[in-house]
């Protein structure tokens, strides 16, 4: 049904159908017998369209629980119709920014290219400018104008000591830290792995917790974790550092730490050898929904989660690590 | 269709901190939300998915939302662009092939289990032959069918012209009508409609 005769038909049947037929269309219509044949098949495939089977309560009741925990969870003044800044909350943007870039644990390969949030880019941001204010202090002071980038690049490098562990240069931080990282959000499924870029998978420390918006960066955040073949990478090539361990399990609050036992000896019964192994990985975060395997603690969409992933239904689960309370779940990519 | 003036008042509630009406409002708006995000991402864990962001980005945004526009059609909006989202991701990735069983000769006996089977029938085959359409179309006629939202509703949300609309839904419904072999049928009686029960499935071969 795609020669033009037909089409016009059909456009006019349906248009007749959902009364938004001229008079002069109508009069047409019903004056043709194939007309109103077309019309009374399409009415057809309208009642087909329109029935939908309803979700089950007790999906519908789950996400409607999820989407009043993302309304708890807003600050008071959000919800109060006031936009979120970070003026009200009585920090200084710059001070935040600066410590933000300056604490955060870098991550490698594909971590590096996944989507961040905006308000960390703008942290960097304002963090490269007290670098920048730096450097051309510097210069003022030792009167140097032989090699103006180098000098800022050593500043750089010195007022960020931590940053540069996986032997990336400090221009191409700058690079990163202008770019857009949502402009790919595919980009980071590219398979440019090398063993150390498997390794920082370790969550950063709470103050630069991995930012989560939706269920594809929490895809992304997971995958991490696996290696080319899907397989979960077990932590004996994880954590390069104790320190970065040690952040890791900082990011866990308390009160995670208290409820983890009793999920997590559910979950030992279903969990395969990658979970077994996972047990040296961060301890405090429990096991839960079915989980086999903990990427870390993040944040998603404000809510601080642990990201985990279900090896044998092969998705990335986001639940809280108190009650175990789903967040979010997706397919890995 | 949930009443606008109710929106309006469950709205102005919770936007001030009621969660209560919060709750009623998304209360309200579920179905249909549900029913645009299984309608676009396909009868799969995905419009699940889909569902939910939709539900935690209406809560999220709202806010911010400035009621310029009805509740249903703001929120419609972010639903189908959550679950055009997930569209999107799920072509991405491999999928399995699927079996098909279409050629069974096997009858029910039980005409009760019969029209049950039917109608199951009918829901899977209305949901391959939405999955065959482009997004384009999809998206229209389920914003037509589904949340009933008239031509100049869907053409604001979609940003298109309106005989653009109209040509999409009409070319949508075509296309479904073929391939759910309505076009085999024989010529609709004068008197009635034919009942939707006897549609069944191109074969893809």
């Amino acid at each position: 049904m795609t020669d033009e005769p037909n089409d016009q038909l059909g456009t006019l049947a349906s248009a007749y159908l959902d009364g938004e037929a001229s008079p002069e269309e109508i009069a047409r219509v019903e004056a043709d017998v194939d007309a109103l044949a077309e019309v009374e098949r399409l009415r057809q495939i309208r009642a087909l369209v329109a029935d939908v089977e309803p979700a089950a309560i007790s999906r519908r009741e789950a996400q409607l629980s999820a989407a009043l925990d993302a309304w708890d969870r807003l600050p008071d003044a959000e919800r109060d119709g006031t936009p979120r800044s970070i003026a009200a909350a009585g920090v200084d943007p710059i001070t935040a920014a600066a410590v933000s870039s300056m604490s955060a644990p870098r991550r490698s390969g594909r971590g590096r290219q996944r989507t961040r949030s905006n308000g960390w880019i703008m942290a960097a941001a304002a963090g490269l400018v007290v670098l920048l204010a730096g450097g051309l202090t510097l210069r003022s002071l030792t009167g140097d104008d032989a090699d103006d980038s180098s000098a800022a690049v050593e500043t750089e490098q010195n007022a960020a000591p931590a940053e540069p562990q996986d032997g990336e240069s400090s221009p191409a931080a700058i690079e990163e830290l202008t770019t857009d990282p949502s402009l790919e959000p595919n980009a980071d499924i590219a398979d440019t792995d090398t063993e150390a870029d498997v390794v920082v998978d370790a969550p950063p420390p709470e103050d630069g917790l991995e930012e989560l918006d939706n269920p594809d960066q929490l895809a992304i955040y997971a995958s991490d974790a696996l290696d080319d073949n899907g397989e979960v990478l077990l932590p004996d090539t994880a954590p390069a550092t104790q320190s970065e361990l040690d952040d890791a399990s900082s990011a866990g609050s308390a009160e995670e730490a208290a409820d983890a036992d009793a999920p997590a000896a559910d979950s030992v019964e279903s969990a395969e050898s990658a979970t077994e192994a996972q047990a040296e990985a961060p301890a405090e975060l429990p096991l839960c929904n079915g989980a086999d395997y903990i990427v870390g603690p993040a944040l998603y969409d404000g809510l601080q989660v642990v990201v985990a992933i279900d090896v044998d239904r092969d998705r990335a689960l986001a639940y809280r690590a108190d009650d175990c309370a789903m967040v979010a779940q997706v397919q890995l990519p | 269709m949930p009443a606008k003036i109710d929106d309006a008042a469950l709205v102005d509630a919770a936007q001030r901190g009621d969660r209560a009406a919060l709750d009623q409002l998304l209360r309200l708006h579920y179905d249909r939300i549900h029913a645009v995000c299984r309608r676009i991402a396909g009868a799969t864990r995905d419009a699940d998915d889909a569902c939910q962001e939709a539900l935690i980005k209406i809560t999220r945004g709202l806010p911010r939302f400035d009621g310029n526009s009805a509740f249903g059609t703001w929120a419609y909006r972010i639903a189908t662009n959550a679950a055009l989202d997930e569209l999107r991701k799920r072509r991405r990735r491999p999928l399995l092939a699927l079996v098909d069983d279409d050629d069974r000769d096997d009858e029910p006996t039980d005409p009760v289990a019969a029209r049950r089977v039917e109608a199951v029938a009918d829901r899977l085959a209305i949901d391959e032959a939405m999955d065959a359409l482009s997004e384009e179309f999809r998206v229209a006629v389920t914003m037509r069918d589904v949340l009933d939202l008239d031509y100049a509703e869907i053409a604001e949300l979609l940003d298109v012209p309106l005989g653009t609309v109209k040509s999409r839904i009409a070319r949508g419904r075509t296309m479904l009508a073929g391939r759910l072999r309505l076009d085999d049928l024989p010529p609709i009686p004068p008197d009635g409609n034919r009942e939707p029960d006897s549609v069944r499935p191109i074969d893809p071969t």
